[in-house]
């Protein structure tokens, strides 16, 4: 033990030329972007190896069979030929724009889950190094955000000031994430608001269902905007299916019927309207998407602040409600 | 008829006046709520300093980032308020706080008695009941200030004359107070061999056993547990027969016990330092804490090296006592069922570590600790360990040799103009470790106070007050 136990030493600081004095206001020395750590590699299973396959047949068919139309084409008319393969070129092109651009859209949403499973991890098994980790990463993600420059200065501050990494989790959790949150609830309110109010007045049963639907679909992507995740329609696809698990897995409605009956002492507003009820009953759904959407684009997890509840959202469609109608 | 609206107007605005009288003494008792702070620790653990520094900061409300009732809003106001008790002196905050932010900064003198501070925080209550009765409440934060060399004096207690005079006999054999003891021994030998009582020869064996006190706190052995503690820092009761007093040697040797017999005497006056120095001050200030700090200057010891370590371990079990009276049935029986609630030991001095090794002296301490005794015998009270340092001297800076990097702080030295970059050394990483570390294996730095003369804005910076803090009062403040 003895011989890895390193002396002590003290020098005047002119004299040291390779000391570095960590001035509080510089962080570039303290937070070096890190590489996010990849996923596991799934294995590919058969059947995508299926659908590739059969996906590439498609576009080998589509590639030969533009090629001989072009030809054709050319044929008749250079002209009529080489606009056709100048459009084929930019559509293709523009999809793979899209694809690139789905793809980072994706790999952000996916650091950020990392970042966040990183933080749960540390609070729950109290790890210092995956704290530290996830602390740094969170800094990545929104370091250059300048409505937040601020509280990002008083975060490199904090971190020569003996703060642990969980500690600093704690207190990025109030200083970055308090104000996003705020927004994100007044959001997931009045989208929910919306649903209701829509659904209300829409004739068919088919189109509440449509309208729902729409604006669930709204509300996931402004939430992932607002928390720094870039919108895509994959990154959407992917949030919507993780919300609709994990509500699945919660419990489904029971939750939010259970919930209209308590806070209309006897259902009134129900017996009022069957209509209205279900209206209530989508405004509600709203709700809930939007809350665990919330959650999934979070990048850390709700310890220092607390998590906002349906009961709450609940709560501000019914005041509304009342208010129209009474 | 004019008149008579007047006289319905005043019976009014007076019914209005009586009316609000009684609603502000049945809220006033809603509104105002005392948490008396103990705030303890060895001389030269730092206490005046983490007083200041902690009561700044709260003032300004800045730097505290965990510090949750601040930072969740919750809190709408602290000021400085004038005490309850107005018989303890006042914790000189504004002198202390001139001494940092002069020009030519110093570390404020250390003060040897009781004193205390007041502190009110106004804030929202989060409890429903509360809540509806109430919009905001007041929660006076009393910080009582007290040395810790007072409750050492503890195991005398429960100890009689003859015993105490056998235990000092026995730890001069030992060195280094053997050495230290020198004097002491050969005036207690001619004392003893003298056959007329002679108050004065009383007093200059006192005397002699004081400075053998001091002699052994001041050593680069920095003993600690050192009783009686009112010798080393005797408060308001210097001079006085109860604290000139010595133990005997060879006391079951001795002969007479006639009033006039140094024996008889000695032994009146130990009796009367335990009934009216001990007791009282356990009574009268100890029992009415509800938390409490415990400041220990573990990084001293391990620069002392592993008989220091030793002796801080015995100081440390010996305050802890206090804590758990469970087995001590006449502090039980002061204390009447009150305890203290939350306790939070703090090894201090942190910013004399580069920032890696910050968080370990925490749990160090936590685990010096912790090897003593059953959780159970503090009878429900919180513990919490950590690092702190009330007042940050040092800046974070590395450190480049022979290819490796390695963390180190930059402070300026009491005595020298320029900063220099200072690596302390590693501390030990459990206790078997700690045990090893001799003199040099460890070094502190002497640092002279950082320039503080922009802190009414910013707050004075620390390492770990907030976390303190959050410990201690979070759930005050509900």
């Amino acid at each position: 033990m003895t011989s890895t136990r390193r002396k002590p030493l003290s020098v005047p600081l002119v004299d040291v030329e390779s000391a570095v004095v960590i001035k509080e206001e510089d962080s570039e020395q303290v937070s070096t972007p890190t590489q996010l750590p990849r996923r596991t590699s799934k294995r590919r299973s058969v059947f995508t190896w299926f659908c590739l396959s059969v996906l590439g047949v498609i576009a080998f068919i589509l590639g030969f069979d533009l090629w001989l139309f072009t030809n054709e084409l050319v044929e008749i008319h250079p002209v009529l030929g080489y606009s056709v393969l100048a459009l084929a070129i930019s559509a293709t092109l523009c999809l793979l724009y899209m694809i690139g651009k789905e793809f980072f859209a994706l790999r952000k949403l996916a650091a950020m889950t990392a970042v966040r499973e990183q933080a749960e991890q540390a609070f729950a098994f109290d790890d210092e190094k995956l704290a530290q980790k996830s602390f740094r990463q969170l800094q990545v993600h929104y370091g250059k955000v300048p409505e937040l420059a601020v509280a990002n200065a008083e975060l490199r501050k904090h971190q020569n000031e003996g703060y642990s990494g969980i500690e600093l989790l704690t207190i990025a959790e109030r200083s970055l994430l308090e104000a996003i949150d705020k927004k994100a609830v007044s959001l997931i309110n009045a989208q929910a608001r919306n649903t209701a109010l829509l659904t209300t007045i829409s004739p068919y049963a088919i189109l509440d269902v449509l309208i729902t639907a729409w604006r669930n679909l709204r509300l996931i992507r402004q939430l992932s905007e607002l928390y720094g995740a870039k919108p895509s329609f994959f990154g959407s696809m992917k949030l919507m299916e993780q919300v609709v698990a994990h509500i699945a897995v919660t419990g489904g409605m029971e939750a939010g019927d259970s919930l209209i009956s308590e806070l209309f002492g006897g259902s009134f507003l129900t017996k009022l309207s069957t209509k209205l009820g279900e209206a209530l009953i989508n405004g509600l759904l709203t709700a809930r998407v939007g809350l665990t959407a919330m959650s999934q684009v979070r990048p850390l997890p709700f310890n220092a602040l607390p998590k906002p509840s349906v009961k709450h959202v609940a709560k501000d469609i019914v005041k509304e409600f009342k208010d129209r109608l009474v | 008829m004019p008149s008579v609206g007047r006289r319905t107007f005043y019976a009014i605005d007076k019914l209005i006046d009586n009316i609000e009288t009684v609603a502000g003494s049945v809220t006033s008792a809603f509104h105002d709520q005392t948490v008396r702070i103990g705030v303890t620790g060895l001389a030269g653990a730092g206490k005046t300093v983490f007083i200041t520094s902690l009561v700044h900061n709260l003032l300004t409300q800045k730097r505290l980032p965990l510090f949750s009732p601040l930072v969740g809003g919750q809190i709408e106001a602290v000021m400085l308020t004038p005490q309850s008790d107005q018989t303890i002196p006042r914790f000189a905050l504004e002198r202390h706080l001139d001494d940092l932010t002069a020009k030519d900064p110093r570390w404020p003198e250390s003060t040897s008695q009781l004193s205390q501070i007041r502190v009110t925080l106004k804030y929202r209550p989060s409890r429903l009941v509360t809540r509806n009765l109430t919009s905001t409440r007041l929660l006076h934060l009393d910080f009582v200030d007290y040395p810790g060399e007072w409750l050492l004096d503890l195991p005398l207690m429960d100890m009689s004359y003859e015993e105490w005079c056998k235990q000092i006999q026995q730890l001069i054999t030992e060195e280094p107070r053997k050495s230290y003891a020198e004097n002491w021994i050969q005036a207690c030998k001619q004392l003893q061999a003298a056959s007329r009582f002679d108050e004065r020869a009383v007093e200059a064996l006192a005397d002699k056993f004081r400075s053998f006190l001091l002699k052994c706190k001041t050593s680069e052995h920095r003993l600690s547990n050192l009783q009686p503690g009112r010798f080393i820092l005797p408060g308001d009761m210097a001079g006085s027969p109860a604290l000139t007093f010595s133990p005997l040697l060879d006391f079951e040797k001795q002969k007479g016990d006639d009033v006039w017999s140094y024996r008889r005497i000695m032994k009146d006056r130990f009796e009367s330092y335990k009934k009216n120095v001990v007791k009282p001050f356990f009574k009268n200030h100890f029992a009415n804490l509800d938390r409490q700090f415990v400041l220990v200057d573990l990084l001293g010891a391990i620069e002392a090296g592993s008989s220091s370590v030793k002796e801080l371990e015995g100081t440390l079990d010996q305050v802890m006592q206090a804590y758990r009276p469970g087995k001590l049935s006449w502090l039980s029986s002061l204390l009447l069922g009150k305890r203290i609630s939350h306790l939070y030991f703090a090894a201090s001095k942190a910013d004399l570590l580069p920032r890696d090794q910050q968080q370990k002296l925490g749990s160090l301490l936590r685990s010096f600790a912790r090897a003593k005794g059953d959780r159970s015998l503090y009878l429900g009270a919180q513990i919490d360990f950590g690092a702190l340092a009330a007042i940050r001297a040092t800046e974070a800076a590395e450190i480049k040799q022979n290819g490796q990097v390695i963390d180190a702080i930059v402070g300026r030295s009491k005595d020298k103009a320029e900063k220099s970059v200072i690596f302390p050394g590693d501390i030990p990483t459990d206790l078997r470790d700690l045990r090893n570390y001799e003199a040099g294996d460890f070094t502190l730095p002497r640092l002279a106070p950082p320039t503080l003369t922009a802190i009414d804005q910013g707050g004075i910076p620390h390492i770990g007050l907030d976390r303190a803090l959050d410990f201690l009062l979070k759930d005050a403040i509900t």
